[in-house]
């Protein structure tokens, strides 16, 4: 009897206390129906989409450096990290090339797009409150989608048939989605802007999204588009009404290591929590980091004397200046709230509205117009008024001149049909690479990459690759 | 246990019988081995209750009956011996040791069986095979011991994490390691560091309180542990006291470590230099820029990084152990300290450790048993995360033309000088000694053991284990160095505990059945729950790097943490039945309750089949007088692999994300409730052959084992926002052939034994996801898992040498079905396919050990044949001038194109490269085969006669040397690596020679 009654005690002693030891539920995760359920956790995923946005591979820092280091207002020097060599040197193929980039940007239409479709859960909110949420996934979307056809889509002026887009993604969904045309893109793209613009109403600029930095976009796809009249339209709006105003010529020095400043529409905000150490976006330009992409003479002798954003300029402020080397580095991301090269993103900024209002009233034909937004951008960075009447190329010299290192060059290059030209080239500076891709070579366009490929048997390469 | 019945009974009888005893008789029982008294020894008057227990010196003294009778002594783990009494008065009695009876109990895990009457494909690698070898990790110490283990080392830092597979590779995304088991209980292993590169719980084991390792293959043994046996257990069996005499061992033993270059050499500061204004000349500039670029005066000082990274590594192990005991009370206690200096500066090892081990017998009802073990280690990593600032890929970087003292200051640059011109930044003889990266580990594996003997056949007992680990982790970067210099000095801190608790209730019995059918059974009820929770804290901004604490930094950067767990709830019972000890059949079933299963499938059923016959007791097989023994076993039965992530079915977002200070979410996992655990089925055949007096033995095992429903994280297309969701279709067949020979070729006073062991394994895919190629993405998209092909399959471009045109490189074309077409000189224009298998086609070890007198000389070998390594190392370092400014490898200068015409095998070095001649192609794939002297070790046991007067029982020295001679066409440092079977500056593994003593008095 006694047998029984240890073996008994034993036996039941453990089977009460295992009831529940199969049921173990994650600490830091949350099931996607709780993650999603009312306006605070959509808010907060919202957040997260933000926070796609600002990865590495995207605004973190390739996707400004790569249409950089593909111009001509940089080069990668000889002793290198070996980042970014196969942009610089245009070795692109399938397995090298921004695989990072394409997953980083779907990623974050995922993002988006849970948010989109589960807006309704948000019923706990005021409509102004959902609205604005829904506002800001959509902008993030439409984004997403555009930065992608800008890097792995032919210039919309060159065609719009099969194949010529990216595929969208408006739902989370696995599936093997072919490329959509380029047509239904910007068509998807400006839907989203659309939707987007009457929903958002709070005021939460510059970094997060409000209803200008969505006119403010929609005025660079049009004009990437081609829809002159639309970009000049909403980039107005956004210059008479938006309530921004450009940052003092000579204090461009405060305005590139600070952030926050009235000219900016959109800029991802990025703390010094945020760090990313070597990987910030300044640190592959300075020489405290890798210090790989320096500036080339292409870009200084573009610059006029007396330019703000040039060499040497009045102020002081170095946005270029002359290292201990005797090589010239780009000093517009020398870092934030003390961390070397930490970057606030400026994604729009007020100066872009008046340079694409300026190539859009000149493309219309109205060189008058051009030259007065011109004018203004001239002034600001202490020059006096151009000389005559603005053309598409003082247009465009203008909006390097500008947005020298903020990742537009080659998109601006493409898109009007220009090919790169580099001066400064090969000349044991640099590693080499090649001084001159026509305005159609293939390699204007990036190839899918590889591992997109391998998944997805529907979706076509780019041709040439 | 009938024996022993039976024995009871006869007993009972005798003490029934009054019998006269007027007589006494003496003696000594000494022990055949080495003369030694055996206290404790049972000398018993045959057929009576009468009888005593030798004293310490081994004397007894015994009233027996005039008419003598006889005496029969035994002790455990010797032969028992009967004597005549007759007129004698004094009887001697040496015993000999008893190898049979040592050798022949087989841990299984839930309990122990013969040898005899096992039928299961089990390994065994006993303590004295593994006691003394200076290394820190018991998986270092079973590669070449057990056939069909197959064990590398992706890294000679002291204390790294290894890689075992057993049997081949059965699994694709989920474990494919082995499941370990401490003394019964199911341990923890592996690396749960968060910064370190590599750091193996297991190493907080001390090798030499190991009794033995078994290992576990086949179905038969593998389906008691369920959904976590399919890729093999490991059990490691503790050291027990044994009753009778009680011994102390010290043991002290230093030894050297030293670099093992191989194959392998850089240039030097003049080759290179040549070299560079080569590339230079190449690319087209005149001699003034190449001058400025490369003038003459750097090879005023150059400087041998190389030699500067790498030392004489330091190995030094102190240990005591006592272990006695008596028929009441058995112990085994031990406590050293071990430490390893390691080969790579700013890299070592320490481990101090200790254990007891107690059993006790309170009455014929109750036993209990205490085994705990505490362990610290101090583990110093100086290759976390192969930074460039690592001394290791330093080394090979670091250009031979910068040397590291700045001529100016006397002292080491700190690499972020101006003129400092290797392009990281960094200068690791300023940086490395500055920028510690150190983990503490402190592991506490106890377990209390209570039996209750219901019966004297029928027994249930209750085990209570706790296995702690706690690691510390701490990271620091001095704010003047170049991976300190962006925050201005961090410093991170981890901590990360684990803990796992388990309880196991078994009932266990043995019946007999009439004379001839034999039954034992055992029935478990086990719970095992473990959590792992971890916070770290990261504070950039020091004054000074002589502040080495959080509190001191000026920003608090970030706050990290996790917690996970999981649960298994699992009943199991196993029944062995024999028959005349001729015919043995075992089943065995167990059901796994896991919180890690799918909602879906929340319980596992595995089960196992097995019979042997031992063939030598057949009548007929009772006139072949040469053979001993001839067993044939065959086992069929289930297991699985539930080594997956402990959330893998669920639908999650993470919170990792933040955006403006706001807390982020963003998805992190797909919803897949159906996902399981993965299920082997194996077939095993086993023959046991003895021939010769037992000189000769010979096992071999064909085994088939075929896993399915493999996890597979099946790439997606990334528009899902994805890049892969894991799934349970695949399906990979493991087929080999294991043979085992040991011989005794000579015995006496010269002995020599040899003991070989060859297993060839089979792998190959049989079934995917719709059967398409999956292109893996952990291998760099280097490998595919095909259907037909061996899961380390290599599937690159194929290299097709330099056009003697223009000197530059060549890459096969493929057709539609892979088949070589015409070369090429565009990249992007070769094509892929499978050149090569990662995997081995056969491994083994062989191990000859000579014995004269105290004299012992052992050799042992292992071999690895037919694999294929990507040496992605050679593409930075013989990258054809893509590299320029790093160091290259000596061929790398060697054999390039120069004019039209050369029939090379190295385009023409140009600056920035030469068309991407460095990609990843059949150019860096090498065969990885090797044959290497593991282990020699020369020992000499000082006569016992000597030393017995001066107390010791034993005196051992003994020098042995590691990985003293390896032979290998591999180009790199060391043939042996990770079994992914892919370089990347990895860590080598040095040659060891130590010397070392052992006294046991």
């Amino acid at each position: 009897m006694k047998n029984r009654i240890v073996t008994l005690i034993l036996t039941l002693g453990l089977t009460a206390g295992c009831q529940n030891v199969l049921n173990i539920e994650p600490a830091q995760s949350l099931s996607t129906e709780e993650a999603l359920s009312d306006y605070k956790s959509l808010l907060t995923a919202l957040y997260g989409a933000y926070d796609g946005l600002q990865a590495r591979s995207y605004y973190g820092r390739d996707f400004l450096v790569v249409p950089e280091v593909g111009g001509d207002n940089v080069y990668v020097t000889i002793d290198n990290s070996n980042r970014f060599l196969i942009n610089y040197r245009y070795e692109l193929n399938a397995n090298a090339t921004q695989r990072a980039f394409w997953e980083q940007a779907y990623d974050v239409i995922l993002r988006a797009n849970n948010i989109i479709n589960n807006i309704d859960l948000a019923a706990d909110a005021s409509d102004e409150e959902r609205n604005q949420v829904l506002g800001e996934a959509l902008f993030i979307r439409a984004l997403a989608h555009f930065d992608l056809s800008r890097l792995f889509c032919a210039p919309y002026a060159e065609g719009t048939g099969p194949e010529t887009g990216i595929p969208i993604m408006l739902e989370a969904k696995i599936g093997t989605p072919p490329r959509n045309t380029l047509e239904e893109v910007y068509t998807q793209i400006r839907a989203d802007l659309d939707a987007a613009i009457p929903k958002l109403t709070e005021d939460v600029g510059p970094y997060r999204v409000t209803a200008y930095a969505a006119k403010a976009l929609y005025a660079r796809v049009a004009l990437y588009q081609g829809d002159n009249a639309t970009a000049e339209a909403m980039a107005t709006d956004v210059i008479d009404n938006g309530g921004y105003s450009l940052h003092p010529g000579n204090d461009l020095a405060t305005f590139y290591t600070t952030s926050g400043n009235d000219e900016e529409i959109f800029t991802l905000y990025r703390g010094a929590d945020e760090t990313m150490g070597s990987d910030n976006l300044g640190q592959i330009y300075n020489p405290s980091g890798y210090g790989d992409i320096r500036v080339t003479t292409d870009i200084i002798n573009l610059y006029e004397a007396g330019d703000e954003r040039g060499f040497n300029p009045p102020s002081g402020a170095d946005l270029i200046y002359l290292y201990t080397d005797g090589e010239y580095y780009n000093g517009k991301f020398l870092g934030e709230s003390g961390v070397p090269g930490l970057v606030s993103t400026k994604i729009l900024r007020l100066a872009e509205m008046y340079l694409i209002r300026a190539e859009a009233r000149v493309k219309q034909g109205n060189g008058t117009g051009a030259t007065a937004d011109v004018n203004v951008i001239r002034n600001r960075a202490g020059l006096a008024d151009f000389a005559g009447t603005v053309t598409l190329a003082d247009v465009l010299d203008e909006k390097n001149r500008e947005f020298a290192f903020e990742g537009h060059r080659t998109f601006d290059l493409w898109r009007n049909g220009l090919p790169l030209v580099r001066q400064q080239a090969n000349t044991g500076l640099e590693v080499s690479a090649p001084a001159f891709i026509a305005a159609d070579s293939y390699l204007r366009v990036y190839p899918i990459p590889q591992s997109e490929l391998d998944t997805n048997p529907n979706i076509t390469q780019a041709p040439g690759y | 246990m009938r024996k022993v019945l039976l024995l009871s009974l006869a007993l009972l009888f005798a003490a029934g019988m009054a019998l006269a005893q007027d007589r006494t008789v003496s003696g000594k029982v000494t022990s055949a081995e080495d003369g030694s008294p055996v206290p404790g020894a049972n000398v018993v008057l045959k057929g009576t209750t009468n009888g005593v227990v030798t004293d310490m010196d081994g004397n007894y003294k015994l009233s027996v009956p005039d008419d003598g009778g006889v005496l029969v002594f035994s002790f455990i783990g010797m032969k028992t011996k009967e004597v005549e009494i007759g007129s004698q008065s004094v009887i001697d009695v040496v015993l000999e040791s008893d190898a049979e009876q040592l050798a022949e109990v087989v841990v299984t895990g839930y309990s122990t069986v013969s040898q005899q009457k096992n039928v299961a494909a089990v390994s065994v690698v006993n303590s004295s095979e593994i006691e003394t070898v200076p290394m820190p990790d018991i998986n270092q110490l079973i590669q070449g011991k057990a056939a069909g283990v197959y064990s590398t080392a992706p890294s000679g830092q002291p204390g790294a994490a290894q890689n075992i597979r057993i049997r081949g590779v059965g699994s694709i995304s989920a474990g494919r390691g082995p499941l370990y088991v401490v003394d019964g209980i199911i341990a923890e292993q592996g690396n749960f560091t968060q910064v370190t590169q590599t750091q193996d719980v297991l190493s907080n084991i001390n090798p030499n309180d190991i009794e033995s390792i078994t290992i576990l293959k086949d179905a038969a043994a593998t389906a008691l542990y369920g959904s976590r046996g399919s890729n093999g257990v490991i059990l490691i069996t503790t050291k027990r006291g044994k009753v009778g005499k009680s011994t102390i061992t010290a043991r002290a033993q230093y030894g050297v470590t030293l670099k093992n270059s191989g194959n392998f050499e850089m240039m030097d500061g003049p080759t290179v230099w040549e070299y560079e204004r080569q590339v230079l000349r190449n690319s087209g500039f005149d001699e003034a820029t190449i001058d400025a670029i490369r003038p003459q005066s750097m090879l005023d000082s150059t400087f041998n990084w190389v030699d500067a990274a790498f030392r004489q590594g330091k190995t030094a192990n102190y240990e005591i152990q006592a272990s006695g005991g008596n028929e009441k009370t058995r112990y085994f206690v031990s406590a050293s300290a071990f430490a390893q200096d390691g080969i790579l500066i700013e890299s070592s090892f320490k481990r101090y450790s200790i254990r007891s081990n107690i059993d006790q017998v309170f009455n014929d009802r109750w036993e209990m048993g205490l085994n705990l073990n505490v362990s610290y280690t101090d583990q110093l990593n100086a290759v976390a995360g192969n930074r460039f600032s690592s001394p290791l890929l330093g080394a090979f970087v670091n250009t031979p033309l910068q040397h590291p003292i700045n001529p100016n200051t006397g002292e080491y640059y700190t690499g972020q000088e101006p003129e400092w011109m290797i392009f990281t930044n960094d200068n690791f003889l300023y940086s490395a000694p500055l920028n510690p990266v150190t983990n503490n580990n402190l592991r506490t594996l106890g377990k209390f053991n209570l039996q209750f003997n219901i019966l004297e056949n029928l027994n249930i007992s209750q085990v209570l284990a706790v296995d702690f680990i706690g690691i510390r982790e701490s990271r620091f970067f001095d704010p003047t160095t170049n991976d300190g210099a962006n925050d201005n000095g961090s410093i991170d801190e981890i901590y990360n505990q684990n803990v796992t608790l388990t309880s196991q209730t078994k009932l266990a019995g043995n019946w007999t059945f009439g004379s001839d059918h034999n039954l034992d059974a055992l029935a478990v009820f086990e719970v095992q729950k473990a959590d792992n929770e971890s916070f770290g804290a990261t504070g950039i901004g020091l004054a000074s790097g002589k502040l080495k604490t959080l509190n001191s930094t000026a920003t608090p950067q970030d706050v990290s943490g996790f917690r996970t767990g999981y649960s298994f709830v699992s009943y199991l019972a196993q029944v062995n039945y024999n028959y005349n000890n001729r015919y043995y059949f075992t089943g065995s079933i167990r059901n796994d309750g896991s919180s890690r299963f799918g909602k879906n499938n929340r319980n596992a059923m595995f089960w196992s089949v097995a019979a042997s016959w031992r063939i030598m007791e057949e009548g007929f097989m009772s006139g072949v007088g040469f053979m001993d023994d001839l067993k044939l076993r065959v086992s069929y039965g289930t297991s699985g692999n539930a080594n997956i992530g402990n959330f893998a079915s669920r639908g999650l977002y993470s919170f990792g994300a933040a955006y403006l200070g706001q807390p982020g979410s963003a998805p992190s996992q797909i919803d897949n409730p159906d996902l399981t655990w993965e299920v082997s089925t194996s077939l095993n055949v086993g023959l046991d052959v003895s021939i010769i007096k037992s000189r000769i033995n010979l096992g071999a095992e064909y085994y088939n084992r075929i896993s399915s429903n493999l996890l597979l994280d099946v790439p997606i297309s990334a528009t899902s926002g994805f890049t892969s969701a894991t799934r349970n279709i695949g399906k990979v067949r493991n087929s080999g052939l294991e043979l085992v020979l040991n011989t005794i070729n000579f015995d006496g006073n010269f002995k020599w034994e040899t003991n070989f062991n060859i297993a060839w394994n089979d792998n190959v895919i049989l079934a995917l996801n719709n059967d398409e190629d999956i292109i893996d993405p952990r291998g760099n998209f280097r490998k595919i898992y095909r259907v037909g092909e061996s899961m380390g399959s290599w599937y690159i471009q194929e290299w097709a040498g330099v056009n003697p045109a223009d000197g530059t490189p060549l890459w096969m074309q493929v057709d539609e079905n892979e088949n070589p077409t015409t070369p090429t000189g565009d990249y992007s224009q070769a094509g892929r396919r499978i050149v090569g298998d990662a995997l081995p086609d056969f491994v083994g070890g062989i191990t000859n050990t000579l014995s004269y007198k105290g004299f012992s000389l052992s050799f042992f070998f292992n071999f690895v044949y037919g694999n294929e390594v990507f040496n992605s190392s050679r593409r930075f370092i013989e990258s054809d001038g893509q590299r320029f400014g790093w160091n290259n490898l000596v061929e790398a200068g060697q054999d390039y194109w120069k004019q039209p015409g050369d029939i090379v095998s190295r385009p023409q070095p140009l600056l920035g490269g030469n068309n991407a001649s460095n990609s990843a192609s059949t150019r860096y794939l090498e065969d990885g085969s090797y044959l290497r002297l593991r282990n020699v070790t020369l020992s000499y046991s000082l006569p016992s006669n000597f030393i017995s007067k001066a107390g010791f029982q034993n005196i051992r020295i003994y020098a042995q040397g590691q990985n003293l001679w390896t032979l290998t066409n591999y180009s790199g440092f060391d043939p042996e690596m990770g079994v992914t079977g892919s370089e990347f500056f990895r860590y080598p593994v040095g040659k060891t020679i130590s010397l070392g003593v052992d006294l046991t008095f």
